[in-house]
């Protein structure tokens, strides 16, 4: 870009921010309902101020130093208009807008040479393309982070480990499992395991739809942990089309227990505790009464 | 040197392992409890790893040695309080352990352990039992 060129704008700052603001408000691209004139007025000010700042007749390349105020400028101007409520291409416009305005300036004193215009013209343009772009960036980089905090809340809600008895944990899984939120399951189960001292998990999986290698391999790896902690697992609510992947995919189920319903596993449940109350009192008075004291455990716990 | 400390409680026998263990000190426990047992003819071990942050693999080996050994010498080993990081790790390494018996806590480590003994005592008895009558 010419001397004479970024000597222009400067000298015709007033000019230029005038017209720009002009054509703003007369375009589509001011939304009168989210901020007034003087919001408008203000920002259009601050921006071609900073951009008459980096503009020098050598430099053009936007990822360099001298140009990280100005994009740190267009990234705030975007997340104040997202709150706001502007749409990605409104906040977009407002820098491609300027384009017209400084067009319309440089046409006045390259008027006699049409070929330097052109020139001067196409950096120009390239370098207002590149600022307008980052407000895309903008707009995307904060969409996806508030897709990833929601992700992230979704799946602390999505795994509730709850005391169904005492020493008895019930995990109801619901939804899709894909393998981070199974590692998650993992974790949160056995830290359960660990911090309760219960001794029998009931994974409820009724709720699954489909279940792919990675994570089946992933429930199994956590009954085997389970089993190690010295906790017991149990599998309940296995549909038929899990069932079914789990054959064709040729997984060992091992030693993890399976039952039908989460009643019929809570039954399971029950039983393995009793059998060791039972062993308990025949352990405190003899072989020979163990019967009695056992049943009316067996009876107590099934009321 | 350190020593891991062998406790006798009744008829079991109480290791806690309240240290990191290294490989030396993995072995030397070995050897401790297979003497210890002969000792005090003990029909149980209750072994405490829930202090212990990290067990890797060869840990992993002399822990189902020292379940095989006292197995031949008639005693029963139960793995107490693993950390939920520690069993992790294991089944990474494909050390699921199936032979191994293991119990949450101490206490229900010891339940276990009377459970499984008074079992296999009343199977001696109803051996000899039967063998009266031929």
């Amino acid at each position: 870009m010419k001397n004479e060129t970024v000597e222009l704008i400067t000298e015709k700052k007033e000019e230029i921010l005038n017209h720009w603001v002009e054509a703003q408000l007369n375009g589509n691209v001011h939304r009168e309902d989210l901020a007034d004139k003087e919001d408008l007025l203000r920002e259009s000010n601050l921006f071609l101020e900073e951009f008459i700042n980096v503009l020098s007749p050598g430099n053009f390349d936007v990822t360099s130093k001298e140009f990280i105020p100005l994009r740190k400028m267009i990234v705030e101007i975007t997340q104040k208009r997202t709150l706001l409520g502007y749409t990605a291409k409104e906040s977009a416009l407002f820098i491609f807008s300027l384009k017209n305005s400084l067009m319309f300036f440089l046409k006045s004193i390259y008027d006699k040479k049409p070929t330097l215009l052109l020139t001067e013209l196409k950096t120009l343009n390239e370098l207002i393309d590149e600022l307008g772009t980052i407000t895309f960036d903008t707009f995307i980089a904060d969409r996806e982070e508030i897709i990833r905090r929601q992700r992230k809340e979704l799946l602390e809600a999505s795994t509730p480990i709850i005391k169904l008895w005492d020493g008895i944990l019930g995990v109801p899984i619901i939804g899709t499992v894909d393998s981070q939120r199974s590692q998650q399951i993992m974790d949160k189960l056995l830290n359960a395991i660990n911090d309760t001292g219960y001794s029998i998990a009931i994974i409820d999986i009724s709720g699954v739809s489909t279940l792919d290698t990675l994570t089946a391999q992933h429930i199994l790896k956590t009954s085997a942990a389970a089993r190690l902690m010295g906790a017991t697992c149990i599998i309940s609510g296995i549909s038929p089309a899990i069932a079914q992947t789990i054959i064709s995919l040729d997984i060992d189920l091992g030693v993890t227990k399976t039952k039908g319903t989460m009643s019929e596993a809570i039954q399971m449940a029950l039983q393995i505790i009793n059998k060791k109350k039972e062993h308990k009192l025949e352990l405190k008075y003899g072989q020979d009464s163990n019967t009695e004291a056992g049943k009316s455990i067996v009876n107590h716990h099934s009321k | 040197m350190d020593r891991i400390p062998i406790l006798k409680l009744g008829n079991l026998l109480l290791i806690t392992i309240q240290s990191e263990i290294y490989d030396s000190l993995g072995i030397k426990l070995l050897n401790d409890i297979a003497e210890t047992l002969e000792k005090h003819n003990s029909k149980g071990i209750l072994l405490d790893i829930s202090s212990v942050p990290i067990i890797d693999s060869f840990m992993g080996r002399i822990i189902n040695n020292i379940a095989s050994i006292s197995g031949l010498m008639d005693a029963q080993t139960v793995v107490v309080g693993m950390q939920p990081a520690v069993a992790i790790t294991l089944v990474e390494l494909g050390l699921e352990m199936p032979n191994i018996l293991t119990a949450i806590n101490v206490e229900h480590g010891i339940e276990l352990l009377n459970e499984k003994i008074t079992k296999l005592n009343r199977i001696d008895e109803t051996d000899q039992g039967e063998k009266d009558t031929d």
